[in-house]
Protein backbone atom coordinates (compact mmCIF):
# COMPACT_ATOMS: atom_id res chain seq x y z
CA UNK A 1 0.00 0.00 0.00
CA UNK A 2 1.03 3.45 -0.77
CA UNK A 3 1.81 5.78 1.86
CA UNK A 4 -0.75 8.96 2.12
CA UNK A 5 1.72 11.57 2.10
CA UNK A 6 5.11 11.32 0.28
CA UNK A 7 7.90 14.17 1.59
CA UNK A 8 10.47 15.94 -0.29
CA UNK A 9 13.06 17.94 0.88
CA UNK A 10 14.51 21.64 -0.13
CA UNK A 11 18.30 21.41 1.28
CA UNK A 12 18.61 24.86 0.21
CA UNK A 13 15.93 26.50 2.11
CA UNK A 14 17.45 27.20 5.66
CA UNK A 15 14.64 25.50 6.86
CA UNK A 16 15.15 22.65 9.33
CA UNK A 17 14.48 19.12 8.04
CA UNK A 18 11.74 18.38 10.98
CA UNK A 19 10.07 21.19 10.41
CA UNK A 20 9.64 20.70 6.44
CA UNK A 21 7.99 17.52 7.45
CA UNK A 22 5.70 19.06 9.75
CA UNK A 23 5.09 22.11 7.21
CA UNK A 24 4.08 19.22 4.63
CA UNK A 25 1.44 16.97 6.94
CA UNK A 26 0.07 20.41 7.85
CA UNK A 27 -0.68 21.69 4.69
CA UNK A 28 -1.66 18.17 3.45
CA UNK A 29 -4.05 18.85 6.61
CA UNK A 30 -5.12 22.06 5.26
CA UNK A 31 -6.21 20.85 1.43
CA UNK A 32 -7.73 18.04 2.77
CA UNK A 33 -5.51 15.21 1.39
CA UNK A 34 -4.68 13.82 4.20
CA UNK A 35 -7.85 13.17 6.49
CA UNK A 36 -8.58 11.58 10.33
CA UNK A 37 -8.16 8.37 10.99
CA UNK A 38 -4.96 8.11 8.19
CA UNK A 39 -1.91 6.53 8.90
CA UNK A 40 1.51 8.59 8.18
CA UNK A 41 4.29 6.29 6.64
CA UNK A 42 6.75 4.96 9.60
CA UNK A 43 9.87 6.14 10.76
CA UNK A 44 11.39 3.59 8.59
CA UNK A 45 9.61 4.56 5.44
CA UNK A 46 10.19 8.05 5.68
CA UNK A 47 13.73 7.02 6.01
CA UNK A 48 14.34 4.85 3.32
CA UNK A 49 12.44 7.34 1.02
CA UNK A 50 14.98 10.32 2.17
CA UNK A 51 17.28 9.04 3.43
CA UNK A 52 17.58 11.42 6.69
CA UNK A 53 17.89 10.91 9.68
CA UNK A 54 15.71 9.08 12.14
CA UNK A 55 15.77 11.03 14.61
CA UNK A 56 14.49 13.90 12.37
CA UNK A 57 11.57 12.10 11.33
CA UNK A 58 10.65 11.14 14.48
CA UNK A 59 11.04 14.63 16.05
CA UNK A 60 8.68 16.38 13.68
CA UNK A 61 5.98 13.76 14.45
CA UNK A 62 6.76 14.47 17.76
CA UNK A 63 5.87 17.91 16.96
CA UNK A 64 2.76 17.12 15.59
CA UNK A 65 1.60 15.05 18.26
CA UNK A 66 2.43 17.78 20.32
CA UNK A 67 0.14 20.16 18.54
CA UNK A 68 -2.61 17.76 18.89
CA UNK A 69 -2.64 16.73 14.97
CA UNK A 70 -1.45 13.50 15.36
CA UNK A 71 -1.56 10.53 17.77
CA UNK A 72 1.03 7.76 18.11
CA UNK A 73 0.03 4.14 18.67
CA UNK A 74 1.99 1.73 20.49
CA UNK A 75 3.50 -0.65 17.68
CA UNK A 76 1.41 0.50 15.25
CA UNK A 77 1.81 3.88 13.95
CA UNK A 78 0.96 7.35 13.79
CA UNK A 79 -2.21 8.55 13.21
CA UNK A 80 -4.17 11.65 11.85
CA UNK A 81 -6.16 12.99 14.85
CA UNK A 82 -7.06 16.42 13.80
CA UNK A 83 -7.84 18.13 10.31
CA UNK A 84 -7.05 21.57 9.23
CA UNK A 85 -8.76 21.97 6.79
CA UNK A 86 -11.82 24.12 6.72
CA UNK A 87 -15.41 22.90 6.25
CA UNK A 88 -15.44 24.48 2.51
CA UNK A 89 -12.77 22.31 1.80
CA UNK A 90 -14.30 18.89 3.06
CA UNK A 91 -17.55 19.66 1.54
CA UNK A 92 -15.76 20.92 -1.73
CA UNK A 93 -16.51 16.91 -3.44
CA UNK A 94 -20.24 17.43 -2.10
CA UNK A 95 -20.64 20.41 -3.67
CA UNK A 96 -18.94 19.39 -6.82
CA UNK A 97 -21.51 16.59 -7.09
CA UNK A 98 -24.25 19.09 -7.10
CA UNK A 99 -22.56 21.06 -9.76
CA UNK A 100 -22.92 18.21 -11.68
CA UNK A 101 -26.47 17.15 -11.21
CA UNK B 1 23.23 9.76 31.79
CA UNK B 2 25.15 7.53 29.05
CA UNK B 3 28.42 8.14 28.19
CA UNK B 4 29.19 10.24 25.19
CA UNK B 5 30.68 8.00 22.44
CA UNK B 6 33.35 10.08 21.99
CA UNK B 7 34.92 12.47 23.53
CA UNK B 8 38.23 14.46 23.30
CA UNK B 9 39.85 16.75 25.19
CA UNK B 10 43.34 19.34 24.51
CA UNK B 11 43.88 16.17 21.59
CA UNK B 12 46.84 16.92 19.39
CA UNK B 13 48.47 14.47 17.20
CA UNK B 14 52.23 15.36 15.56
CA UNK B 15 53.57 13.35 12.90
CA UNK B 16 57.39 14.81 12.80
CA UNK B 17 57.22 18.24 13.07
CA UNK B 18 54.02 19.02 11.62
CA UNK B 19 50.75 18.95 13.68
CA UNK B 20 48.22 16.50 12.24
CA UNK B 21 45.49 17.14 14.95
CA UNK B 22 45.98 20.33 17.18
CA UNK B 23 43.79 21.47 20.20
CA UNK B 24 40.53 19.31 19.65
CA UNK B 25 37.93 19.47 22.24
CA UNK B 26 34.95 18.07 21.79
CA UNK B 27 32.20 16.27 23.14
CA UNK B 28 29.52 13.41 20.88
CA UNK B 29 26.33 13.49 22.34
CA UNK B 30 24.71 9.80 22.52
CA UNK B 31 23.11 8.57 19.31
CA UNK B 32 23.60 11.60 17.32
CA UNK B 33 24.65 11.38 13.97
CA UNK B 34 27.88 13.55 12.90
CA UNK B 35 29.16 15.45 10.77
CA UNK B 36 32.55 15.55 11.00
CA UNK B 37 33.22 18.31 8.35
CA UNK B 38 36.48 20.21 7.42
CA UNK B 39 39.15 21.32 4.65
CA UNK B 40 41.39 18.51 3.65
CA UNK B 41 44.50 18.26 5.80
CA UNK B 42 42.32 19.69 8.80
CA UNK B 43 43.26 16.33 10.96
CA UNK B 44 39.38 14.54 10.38
CA UNK B 45 41.20 10.91 9.48
CA UNK B 46 43.86 11.84 12.35
CA UNK B 47 40.96 12.03 14.71
CA UNK B 48 38.79 8.93 13.37
CA UNK B 49 42.51 7.04 13.51
CA UNK B 50 42.97 8.48 17.39
CA UNK B 51 39.26 7.23 18.04
CA UNK B 52 40.29 3.90 16.87
CA UNK B 53 43.56 3.33 18.62
CA UNK B 54 45.55 3.20 15.33
CA UNK B 55 47.42 6.48 16.25
CA UNK B 56 48.38 6.80 19.67
CA UNK B 57 47.75 10.86 20.80
CA UNK B 58 50.48 12.71 21.26
CA UNK B 59 48.87 14.98 23.56
CA UNK B 60 45.40 15.32 25.80
CA UNK B 61 43.22 12.58 25.74
CA UNK B 62 40.07 10.70 23.91
CA UNK B 63 37.57 8.70 25.06
CA UNK B 64 35.32 6.45 22.99
CA UNK B 65 32.29 5.01 24.87
CA UNK B 66 33.45 5.79 27.72
CA UNK B 67 36.97 4.16 27.21
CA UNK B 68 40.61 4.41 25.71
CA UNK B 69 40.88 2.94 22.36
CA UNK B 70 44.57 2.31 23.08
CA UNK B 71 44.15 0.97 26.83
CA UNK B 72 41.09 -0.98 26.56
CA UNK B 73 41.18 -2.65 23.32
CA UNK B 74 37.89 -4.30 23.61
CA UNK B 75 36.03 -1.67 23.30
CA UNK B 76 37.15 -1.96 19.52
CA UNK B 77 34.46 -4.53 19.01
CA UNK B 78 32.01 -2.13 19.60
CA UNK B 79 32.95 0.35 16.86
CA UNK B 80 32.42 0.44 13.48
CA UNK B 81 35.55 1.76 11.29
CA UNK B 82 35.44 1.92 7.58
CA UNK B 83 38.81 3.71 6.75
CA UNK B 84 38.68 5.88 3.70
CA UNK B 85 38.77 3.77 0.41
CA UNK B 86 36.64 1.34 2.10
CA UNK B 87 40.10 -0.87 1.93
CA UNK B 88 39.06 -4.47 1.70
CA UNK B 89 40.93 -7.95 0.78
CA UNK B 90 40.38 -7.30 -3.34
CA UNK B 91 41.34 -11.35 -4.07
CA UNK B 92 38.68 -12.35 -2.06
CA UNK B 93 34.83 -13.00 -2.57
CA UNK B 94 32.34 -11.45 -1.41
CA UNK B 95 31.04 -14.42 -0.07
CA UNK B 96 34.76 -15.07 1.46
CA UNK B 97 34.75 -11.46 2.96
CA UNK B 98 31.42 -11.89 5.25
CA UNK B 99 32.63 -15.66 6.37
CA UNK B 100 35.46 -13.64 7.15
CA UNK B 101 33.59 -10.67 9.04
CA UNK B 102 31.53 -13.49 10.93
CA UNK B 103 34.29 -15.55 12.04
CA UNK B 104 36.04 -12.67 13.66
CA UNK B 105 33.37 -11.03 15.01
CA UNK B 106 31.46 -12.91 18.20
CA UNK B 107 28.70 -10.13 18.05
CA UNK B 108 28.03 -10.98 14.32
CA UNK B 109 25.02 -10.12 12.72
CA UNK B 110 23.79 -12.29 10.06
CA UNK B 111 20.09 -10.33 9.17
CA UNK B 112 22.04 -7.59 7.47
CA UNK B 113 23.62 -9.26 4.83
CA UNK B 114 20.76 -9.93 2.34
CA UNK B 115 19.73 -6.56 2.78
CA UNK B 116 22.82 -5.06 1.64
CA UNK B 117 23.72 -7.01 -0.43
CA UNK B 118 20.79 -7.60 -3.33
CA UNK B 119 22.35 -7.28 -6.88
CA UNK B 120 25.90 -8.52 -6.04
CA UNK B 121 26.79 -12.04 -6.65
CA UNK B 122 28.49 -13.18 -3.85
CA UNK B 123 31.25 -15.19 -6.18
CA UNK B 124 32.27 -11.60 -7.50
CA UNK B 125 36.03 -11.00 -6.03
CA UNK B 126 36.25 -8.00 -4.20
CA UNK B 127 38.14 -6.17 -6.82
CA UNK B 128 35.77 -6.51 -9.29
CA UNK B 129 33.34 -4.51 -7.59
CA UNK B 130 31.72 -0.98 -8.26
CA UNK B 131 33.09 1.95 -5.80
CA UNK B 132 28.83 1.62 -4.86
CA UNK B 133 29.03 -2.38 -4.37
CA UNK B 134 32.38 -1.38 -2.30
CA UNK B 135 30.96 0.82 -0.07
CA UNK B 136 27.61 -0.99 0.66
CA UNK B 137 29.86 -4.42 1.38
CA UNK B 138 32.27 -2.56 3.89
CA UNK B 139 29.16 -0.96 5.63
CA UNK B 140 27.53 -4.32 5.68
CA UNK B 141 30.71 -5.43 7.45
CA UNK B 142 30.54 -2.92 9.96
CA UNK B 143 27.24 -3.10 10.83
CA UNK B 144 27.14 -6.48 10.69
CA UNK B 145 29.17 -6.03 14.07
CA UNK B 146 26.09 -4.42 15.59
CA UNK B 147 28.22 -1.52 17.04
CA UNK B 148 27.40 1.44 18.87
CA UNK B 149 29.71 3.86 17.32
CA UNK B 150 29.75 3.47 13.74
CA UNK B 151 32.98 6.04 12.30
CA UNK B 152 33.03 6.58 8.53
CA UNK B 153 35.94 8.06 6.77
CA UNK B 154 34.84 9.76 3.60
CA UNK B 155 32.12 7.38 2.21
CA UNK B 156 30.69 9.24 -0.31
CA UNK B 157 34.24 9.90 -2.14
CA UNK B 158 34.26 8.10 -5.46
CA UNK B 159 30.70 7.23 -5.57
CA UNK B 160 27.89 8.46 -7.88
CA UNK B 161 25.08 10.31 -6.07
CA UNK B 162 22.82 7.44 -6.39
CA UNK B 163 25.35 4.74 -4.74
CA UNK B 164 25.73 7.69 -2.12
CA UNK B 165 22.13 7.96 -1.46
CA UNK B 166 21.51 3.68 -1.36
CA UNK B 167 24.58 4.18 1.09
CA UNK B 168 23.19 6.04 3.35
CA UNK B 169 19.41 4.68 3.15
CA UNK B 170 21.09 1.70 4.31
CA UNK B 171 22.99 2.92 6.72
CA UNK B 172 19.35 5.55 8.06
CA UNK B 173 17.77 2.25 7.75
CA UNK B 174 19.78 0.54 10.21
CA UNK B 175 20.27 3.39 12.54
CA UNK B 176 16.60 3.65 13.02
CA UNK B 177 16.75 0.16 13.90
CA UNK B 178 18.92 0.27 16.94
CA UNK B 179 20.49 3.61 18.58
CA UNK B 180 24.06 4.38 17.23
CA UNK B 181 26.02 7.04 16.95
CA UNK B 182 27.51 7.50 14.14
CA UNK B 183 30.29 9.85 12.76
CA UNK B 184 31.29 10.86 9.38
CA UNK B 185 33.97 12.57 8.02
CA UNK B 186 33.42 14.19 4.71
CA UNK B 187 34.54 17.17 3.26
CA UNK B 188 31.58 17.83 0.91
CA UNK B 189 28.47 19.27 3.28
CA UNK B 190 25.97 18.81 0.58
CA UNK B 191 26.87 15.12 1.01
CA UNK B 192 26.13 14.93 4.71
CA UNK B 193 23.27 17.34 5.45
CA UNK B 194 20.74 15.38 4.68
CA UNK B 195 21.30 13.55 7.86
CA UNK B 196 23.33 14.79 10.34
CA UNK B 197 21.96 16.42 13.41
CA UNK B 198 25.38 17.52 15.08
CA UNK B 199 28.04 19.46 13.46
CA UNK B 200 32.17 19.05 14.32
CA UNK B 201 34.29 21.41 12.05
CA UNK B 202 37.38 20.81 11.96
CA UNK B 203 40.14 22.84 10.26
CA UNK B 204 43.72 23.00 10.94
CA UNK B 205 43.14 25.18 14.08
CA UNK B 206 41.05 22.99 16.03
CA UNK B 207 37.51 22.22 16.57
CA UNK B 208 36.12 26.13 14.68
CA UNK B 209 32.62 25.15 15.42
CA UNK B 210 30.25 22.35 17.02
CA UNK B 211 26.90 21.95 18.11
CA UNK B 212 23.27 20.77 16.96
CA UNK B 213 22.30 21.83 13.69
CA UNK B 214 19.26 22.76 14.12
CA UNK B 215 20.35 25.45 17.08
CA UNK B 216 23.24 26.21 14.77
CA UNK B 217 20.98 27.46 11.89
CA UNK B 218 18.83 28.93 14.10
CA UNK B 219 21.53 30.99 15.78
CA UNK B 220 22.78 32.35 12.32
CA UNK B 221 21.47 34.70 9.79
CA UNK B 222 22.32 36.59 6.60
CA UNK B 223 22.00 40.15 6.91
CA UNK B 224 21.78 42.14 3.53
CA UNK B 225 21.86 45.70 3.42
CA UNK B 226 23.04 48.88 1.92
CA UNK B 227 26.51 49.50 2.95
CA UNK B 228 27.11 51.66 6.18
CA UNK B 229 30.28 51.90 8.15
CA UNK B 230 29.55 48.83 11.12
CA UNK B 231 28.78 49.67 14.63
CA UNK B 232 26.88 47.32 16.83
CA UNK B 233 23.36 46.37 15.37
CA UNK B 234 20.57 44.79 17.81
CA UNK B 235 20.17 41.39 18.23
CA UNK B 236 23.43 40.78 16.78
CA UNK B 237 26.28 38.71 19.02
CA UNK B 238 29.07 38.26 16.52
CA UNK B 239 29.80 39.01 13.00
CA UNK B 240 30.91 35.64 11.56
CA UNK B 241 31.31 36.90 7.53
CA UNK B 242 31.13 40.34 5.85
CA UNK B 243 30.98 40.28 2.66
CA UNK B 244 30.25 44.23 0.84
CA UNK B 245 30.51 45.15 -2.88
CA UNK B 246 29.83 48.90 -3.65
CA UNK B 247 26.60 49.63 -2.27
CA UNK B 248 26.05 46.38 -0.65
CA UNK B 249 26.96 44.75 2.79
CA UNK B 250 26.47 41.08 3.25
CA UNK B 251 26.64 39.82 6.70
CA UNK B 252 26.75 36.45 8.31
CA UNK B 253 25.90 36.67 12.17
CA UNK B 254 25.10 35.26 15.30
CA UNK B 255 21.67 36.59 16.05
CA UNK B 256 20.96 36.49 20.57
CA UNK B 257 17.37 38.46 19.86
CA UNK B 258 15.26 38.54 16.63
CA UNK B 259 16.92 41.26 14.55
CA UNK B 260 14.34 44.71 14.59
CA UNK B 261 15.98 47.23 12.47
CA UNK B 262 13.86 47.07 9.36
CA UNK B 263 17.00 48.22 7.45
CA UNK B 264 18.33 44.68 7.19
CA UNK B 265 17.14 42.11 5.20
CA UNK B 266 17.18 38.67 7.41
CA UNK B 267 17.26 35.68 5.72
CA UNK B 268 17.88 32.04 7.33
CA UNK B 269 21.26 30.34 6.28
CA UNK B 270 21.79 27.04 4.95
CA UNK B 271 24.33 24.25 6.42
CA UNK B 272 27.06 24.50 3.44
CA UNK B 273 27.20 28.23 3.60
CA UNK B 274 27.29 28.44 7.26
CA UNK B 275 30.44 25.96 7.50
CA UNK B 276 32.20 27.48 4.30
CA UNK B 277 31.74 30.84 5.92
CA UNK B 278 33.92 29.04 8.96
CA UNK B 279 35.94 27.46 6.92
CA UNK B 280 37.22 30.47 5.61
CA UNK B 281 40.55 31.64 7.19
CA UNK B 282 40.23 34.17 9.63
CA UNK B 283 41.80 37.41 8.09
CA UNK B 284 41.46 41.11 8.28
CA UNK B 285 39.03 42.17 5.15
CA UNK B 286 40.75 43.54 2.49
CA UNK B 287 40.63 47.19 2.16
CA UNK B 288 39.09 48.29 -1.25
CA UNK B 289 41.83 48.80 -3.43
CA UNK B 290 42.65 52.45 -4.40
CA UNK B 291 41.27 53.37 -8.26
CA UNK B 292 44.62 54.83 -9.74
CA UNK B 293 42.84 58.30 -11.44
CA UNK B 294 45.15 60.12 -13.63
CA UNK B 295 46.12 63.49 -12.00
CA UNK B 296 42.90 66.30 -12.64
CA UNK B 297 42.85 69.96 -12.27
CA UNK B 298 39.97 70.69 -10.08
CA UNK B 299 40.56 74.56 -9.73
Amino acid sequence: MRPVIEFHLDQSSGVATYLQIVQQVKEALRLGTIDVGDQLPTVREVVADLAINPNTVAKAYRELEHGGLVVARKGRGTFVAHTLASASVQHHDELRAQLEE
Amino acid sequence: MSLPPLAAHGLGKRFGREWGLRDCTLTIPPGAIVGLAGPNAAGKSTLLSLATGLLAPSEGSISVLGCDPLRDSAVLGRIGYVAQGAPLYRSFSVAETIEFARRTNPRWDDAIVPEFLTRIASQTKVGALSAGERARLALALVLGKRPELVLLDEPFVGLDPLAGREFLQLLMDRVAETPTAVVIASHVIADIERVCDHIVLLTRGGVRLQGDVEELLGSHRILTGPRRPLGSIRGVREIVRERHSDRQLTLLVVTDRPIVDRSWTVEPVGLEELLLAYMAPERPLTPPTPERLPLQWHG
